[in-house]
C-alpha cells in the first residue's frame, strides 16, 4: 500500500524535478509543480468519477454472479 | 519512503498558501481514494467472486453460501462501498467549487478548510468499509497531516 502513497508523492517530485531540470529554482519548481496540481483540479480531476464507475461496474457483475443462485 | 512522505507534505504546506495546501491535499486524497478502491476492494473483489462462481454449484448452493464464499467481498459490502464513494465525490465536488471560486491571493480559508474536512471525513468513511481498514486509515492520516490536517 506504500506504494500508493508513493505513486501520489512521485508524481509532485516528478513534476518539481522536471521544472528543477529546466532551469527553475526550487521555490520556482514547488510552485510550478503545486500549479499543475491546480490545473488537473481545474479540469475536474478533483472527484473520482472513474472510482465511482468502476464500483457500480462491480456490483452489477457481483449481483448477476449472484442470481445465479437459490434464495 | 515513510520518511520522505511526511517531509515533502510539509515542506509543501509551508511553502503554499492555504488555498494551494487545499488543492493540494484535495488532489492527493482523491489519488489516494481512487487507488485504494481498486487495491484494496475492487480487484479482490473480482477475483473472490470469479472464485466462488468457479467453485460452488448453482443447482445446490443458495445465495447465502455465495455470500458466505465471497465474504468480506460480499455484495452487500460492495453497495455500502459504493454509496460511500457516491458522498465523497458529491463532498470533493463541493471542494472543487469552492477552490474555483475563492481568489488565491485572499482565500476563504474557513471555507476552505471546511470543504476539505468534508472530503476527508468521507475518504476516511470509505476506507473504514476495507478489509484492513486501520492499515489505510492510518495511511491516509500520514499523507495528509503534513498538509494542515
Amino acid at each position: 500500500m506504500i506504494e500508493v502513497i508513493g505513486k501520489v508523492v512521485d508524481a509532485l517530485l516528478q513534476a518539481i524535478g522536471s521544472s528543477i531540470r529546466a532551469g527553475k529554482s526550487i521555490r520556482e519548481a514547488l510552485a510550478l509543480g503545486l500549479e499543475e496540481t491546480a490545473a488537473n483540479i481545474r479540469a475536474g480531476k478533483l472527484n473520482i468519477d472513474g472510482a465511482l464507475d468502476r464500483a457500480e461496474s462491480d456490483q452489477k457483475m457481483i449481483d448477476s454472479t449472484r442470481d445465479r443462485f437459490k434464495d | 519512503m515513510r520518511r520522505l512522505i511526511p517531509i515533502l507534505l510539509i515542506s509543501l504546506a509551508g511553502c503554499a498558501s492555504a488555498w494551494k495546501a487545499t488543492y493540494t491535499g484535495g488532489a492527493v486524497t482523491s489519488q489516494f481514494v481512487t487507488d485504494t478502491h481498486r487495491i484494496a476492494w475492487s480487484e479482490p473483489m473480482r477475483e473472490r467472486t470469479q472464485e466462488c462462481n468457479d467453485k460452488l454449484d448453482p443447482e445446490v448452493n443458495t445465495k447465502a453460501d455465495f455470500d458466505a464464499c465471497t465474504d468480506p467481498y460480499t455484495a452487500s459490502g460492495n453497495a455500502k462501498i459504493t454509496n460511500a464513494l457516491r458522498i465523497y465525490n458529491a463532498a470533493a465536488d463541493v471542494l472543487a467549487e469552492a477552490l474555483l471560486a475563492t481568489d488565491p491571493s485572499k482565500p476563504n480559508k474557513a471555507e476552505l478548510v471546511k470543504a476539505w474536512g468534508d472530503v476527508l471525513s468521507a475518504a476516511l468513511d470509505l476506507v473504514r468499509l476495507f478489509p484492513e481498514a486501520e492499515k489505510y486509515v492510518n495511511q491516509l492520516e500520514l499523507l495528509t497531516k503534513g498538509l494542515g490536517r
